[in-house]
């Protein structure tokens, strides 16, 4: 089937559904005002509340705190769009009316995608208006200033959510128990692995940032970490990828969740 | 004939468990083909191996003789086990999406609506179906696309008498349609009634199979009471022209052979000194020939 038809049918399928109604109406709401909240955080020998919403840190501060409503809302929303067939047995319906497995997994992935590049058009169009209403003088030029790759890893990190909570649903199939371990291994498993478990068995080394989590985080990490970073006394010392590194890390964990996601989908009986 | 499905050696286990065992199957175009077993025979597994939603261990399926690929689904129309849509969406709107997975456009859904009758409640969010209702629209949803075979899995399973004989009324419209129709089940009186090819399966594996009138043994049914009971069961032990007897609340029931006219029986019944109070003669069931098959 084609890219459009396959996209169609997913509308068709949960236009709908008021779950997913709410979750992108949540992150839609929310995706322009969170920053607001950060205002408020009042930290000391930072830069002031004020600065969040000039050129060029705006990007930052908000694609940060962006990052929290992808994971939250459309991380899950992937978990729920695979889950949900499973439970409604419309994924075994969908088969045998004649989708084949290949293209029933290619229209999630292809919602996947639409819903990434709606998250980020409204991460671009909301950091420009703020950023422009928090400007003196309107410069067009500024808006992109230092920061054009940060829509392109807005993209990146939206959609490695989706794709890893769809990874998750594939294979653990039950609607709870896809979404505490989604949840789980975001907040929990992975960081009680990295600075735990990792540094027991191996020691610690640059190896620990190489985690899936912490590589989709780094696109988008807390503008402050920055600062600590200038600020440390300590020589080599890091606490985040850099944007390169985090990018291309991303992007090879993002086919690795899609390959083993199609190998369990095609393998197991539906 | 064309040979809509053919199932060569089909197997598949769960576990230690042999669901299908080597099936074997022919079926051929314009069949009203029903698969008889009872429950854990092998029948949802088997339709679900057919059409690729569970994998087979071993062994092969082809329809319509390879013509239409791997994936001939399209060109047919299926229920497995329960109606599957989505609950928070129109009988109308769950329509469409199994139009658009089939690539068929400008259907008239209302005159499948119609055959089923469910136009009325075609606006009506899938959740508030009825049972009856659900397995109506999955009906519904087979006849899209207008497809050369339709399969139905224990199509009136969990319905009420009402709900039966309406699934039935449109299954026989259904079959009678020219369609070739392959249906599930284990309640026989149905299959019997619509099926023109029965094949029975137990523990996965097929017994027998053949046209419904084939599979009626040779032998007839007599229902025959006497007012001396140890008598009569003493004179059908006996007697050379009574081949099983069995004992019902009534009456007693045995068969006899086809050869035999069944009057020799009274005769000889009165020749032994039997007033009989019940005598009836009757062509044994599909369902008597199912228990007899499926206990051997």
């Amino acid at each position: 089937m084609k890219i459009t038809k396959l996209i169609n049918l997913e509308i068709l399928k949960y236009k709908d559904n008021s779950l997913v109604q709410m979750l992108l109406l949540f992150f839609s709401l929310l995706m322009p005002t969170a920053i607001f909240v950060m205002k408020n955080m009042q930290i000391p020998m930072l830069p002031g509340a004020n600065s969040y919403f000039s050129f060029p840190q705006v990007w930052e501060y908000q694609a940060y705190s962006g990052s929290w409503l992808s994971f939250f809302f459309l991380g899950y929303l992937g978990v729920y769009l695979i889950t949900s067939e499973i439970q409604y047995k419309t994924m075994r319906q969908n088969i045998i009316s004649g989708m084949s497995r290949a293209d029933f997994f290619k229209g999630k992935v292809y919602i996947a995608v639409l819903i990434s590049l709606y998250a980020t058009l409204l991460f671009f169009i909301s950091t420009a208006v703020i950023g422009l209403l928090h400007q003196d003088a309107y410069d067009l030029a500024e808006i992109f200033e230092k920061q054009a790759y940060v829509i392109p890893r807005f993209f990146l990190l939206t959609f490695a959510y989706m794709i890893f909570g769809m990874m998750i649903a594939y294979l653990i199939k039950k609607p709870g128990l896809s979404m505490f371990f989604y949840f789980s291994y975001i907040l929990f498993i992975e960081p009680l692995f990295r600075w735990w478990l990792h540094i027991k068995l191996f020691g610690q080394s640059k190896w620990i940032f190489y985690y899936p989590m912490n590589a989709i985080e780094d696109l988008a990490p807390l503008p402050l970490y920055k600062y600590a970073e200038n600020f440390s006394p300590k020589k080599d010392f890091f606490v985040l990828l850099s944007y390169t590194e985090a990018a291309s890390i991303s992007t090879v964990f993002v086919i690795i969740f899609i390959a083993i996601s199609y190998y369990f989908f095609n393998k197991r009986d539906i | 004939m064309d040979t809509i499905l053919n199932i060569r050696d089909l197997s598949k286990s769960y576990g230690h468990i042999k669901a299908v065992d080597k099936l074997n199957l022919k079926v051929e175009k314009g069949d009203i083909f029903g698969i008889l077993g009872p429950n854990g025979s092998g029948k949802t597994t088997t339709l679900g191996m057919i059409l690729s939603i569970l994998k087979a261990d071993s062994g092969s399926f082809e329809w319509f003789g390879g013509q239409f690929g791997t994936n001939p689904r399209k060109k047919i129309g299926a229920i497995l086990e329960t109606p599957n849509f989505y609950p928070y969406k129109t009988g109308i709107e769950n329509l469409k999406i199994v139009a658009k997975i089939k690539g068929i456009n400008n259907f008239d859904f209302d005159s499948v609506m119609r055959l089923v009758n469910l136009e009325q409640r075609k606006t009506s969010k899938f959740r508030t179906y009825s049972l009856g209702m659900k397995q109506r629209l999955a009906i519904a949803a087979t006849m899209i696309g207008n497809p050369e075979v339709v399969i139905f899995d224990e199509p009136t399973n969990g319905l009420d008498p009402k709900g039966i004989a309406e699934v039935r009324t449109i299954l026989k419209r259904v079959s009678e349609s020219g369609r070739s129709v392959i249906m599930a089940s284990h309640i026989l009186d149905e299959v019997e009634k619509i099926c023109s090819h029965v094949a029975i399966i137990k523990n996965g594996k097929l017994l027998s199979t053949g046209l419904v009138g084939e599979l009626l043994s040779d032998d007839y049914l007599v229902e025959i009471n006497a007012f001396d009971d140890e008598k009569l069961k003493s004179f059908m032990k006996n007697s050379p022209y009574i081949n099983t007897i069995k004992k019902s609340n009534k009456y007693w029931t045995c068969t006899v052979d086809k050869n035999i006219p069944a009057e020799i029986i009274s005769k000889e019944a009165f020749n032994n000194g039997l007033i009989l109070s019940h005598f009836v003669i009757r062509k044994q069931s599909l369902e008597e020939e199912f228990l007899t098959i499926t206990k051997t």
